[in-house]
């Protein structure tokens, strides 16, 4: 596993696009909240990361080098609900 | 720019919180939409303009803020932003209260802000956002037709398809045929329009997506990571043909009864006010989240009144928060319309 890892990462609606550089050691939660600063995306949400190839939500706790590999496109995703 | 909180309308403040530049990424896209988006200059980056905030007083209270630029042509811009632009950072700290314990979940506080220093304005750092892509319409040729819906008085103008309309609606209130009730709901499509003789821009409605595998209950909606992959597919399919196809906003409805019992009136008053159709607090943090910095976003909540008739609200950015407001009804585009 490389140190650092390139990312894509777009919002949900696809208006905001950021290339990131993350270590790999960094759990998924921690990756997800530092993309949504560069953002400027609200900070009293709770983020995720989905894989764009698979859709599936990344695991916030797990190292996101054990989850992705270099240049994967992640969508942040708010885990919020409306109500 | 500080935000102050008390448990009492008078009472000591108990936290305070200064004013990030994030926290003004809504306000700043509303500037940069109303200032420049809508005045003809729809292909500038939000980073072009040199933003500045001044905070607005009356005998020493903080009322608000404004922000400011100077357009190319040398005149200065700015668009006023009240008290409540800064709500959501009032509930981030309220919520930090809550969560040490120093306040009941779900009891009242109340806000203020301050500023430190003079009432100059405040230079912002720069942001970076591209201009929205847009499709360019005549504006008039879509009001000749138009069919207004509800006050649209100085605001921008939404234009709203009627089978759009109606799909929001039934998709909304899908869930009302489940045993219990529950929330149901989609994404509002559409386009940004920019008119070739006004400089106006506007939003278009012309379809709804459902959100399906969502996790819909009597009191909430849970977009899944299967929702989202749906809606993206679909939208970059939609994308690759029309480029200026955009998600634009939410449609949910709240398909449950408003609590407590009718009121004293209901068999006499012309119109019942108590209904479930308005954004709630989980609606409007959500929105923040999904369609931060788009100042063109749009809700529509779908709900019941205490006569268990439907009702239903509309609702648009409007001095960094969502407020109700109309729109104007529409007939589907032509494909020569632009």
């Amino acid at each position: 596993m490389p140190d650092t890892l390139t990312l894509e990462a777009t919002n949900v609606t696809g208006t905001q696009e950021v290339p990131v550089k993350v270590q790999s050691k960094l759990p998924a939660s921690a990756v997800a909240r530092t993309i949504a600063s560069r953002m400027s995306m609200p900070d009293n949400v709770p983020w995720a990361l989905r894989d764009d190839s698979s859709s599936a939500y990344l695991e916030d706790d797990k190292p996101i080098g054990d989850q992705v590999v270099p240049g994967t496109r992640v969508t942040l995703t708010p885990k919020t609900h409306l109500g | 720019m500080i935000v102050e909180l008390r448990l009492e309308p008078k009472g000591p403040i108990v936290a305070r919180e200064a004013v990030a530049p994030a926290d003004l990424a809504d306000a700043r896209a509303e500037a940069w939409w109303n200032n420049y988006l809508r005045r003809g200059c729809a292909d500038t980056p939000l980073g072009d303009i040199d933003l500045a905030l001044r905070p607005l007083f009356r005998e020493d209270k903080c009322l608000g803020f404004s922000l400011e630029s100077r357009t190319p042509a040398g005149d200065t811009v700015r668009t006023v932003f009240p008290r409540t632009a800064l709500e959501h950072v009032a509930a981030r700290t309220a919520g930090e209260l809550m969560r040490s314990g120093l306040l009941k979940t779900g009891a009242l506080y109340y806000y203020t802000l301050s500023a430190e220093g003079d009432e100059d304005a405040e230079p912002l750092p720069p942001a970076e956002q591209s201009p929205p892509r847009h499709r360019s319409l005549v504006m008039s040729d879509l009001m000749d037709r138009a069919v207004p819906v509800g006050d649209t008085t100085g605001l921008h103008p939404v234009f709203y398809t009627r089978p759009a309309l109606a799909q929001a609606e039934r998709i909304a209130r899908r869930g009302v045929t489940a045993t219990p009730p529950v929330e149901t709901g989609g994404v509002l499509v559409g386009a940004l329009g920019a008119c070739p003789e006004s400089g106006e821009m506007f939003v278009v409605i012309e379809d709804v997506l459902e959100a399906t595998d969502a996790e819909g209950k009597t009191f909430s909606l849970n977009y899944s990571s299967r929702t989202w992959a749906r809606l993206d597919a679909v939208m970059k399919a939609r994308q690759h043909r029309h480029p200026a196809q955009r998600i634009l906003g939410q449609t949910h409805g709240h398909n449950f009864m408003p609590a407590g019992e009718p009121c004293a009136e209901c068999a006499t008053a012309r119109v019942c006010g108590k209904s479930t159709a308005f954004l709630s607090a989980d609606d409007v943090l959500w929105c923040r989240a999904v369609f931060n910095a788009q100042p063109w976003q749009a809700s529509h909540v779908f709900g019941l009144n205490a006569r268990k008739e439907n009702v239903d609200a509309f609702y648009g950015q409007l001095g960094g928060g969502l407020v109700r407001r109309g729109f104007h009804l529409i007939d589907p585009l032509e494909a020569d319309d632009g």
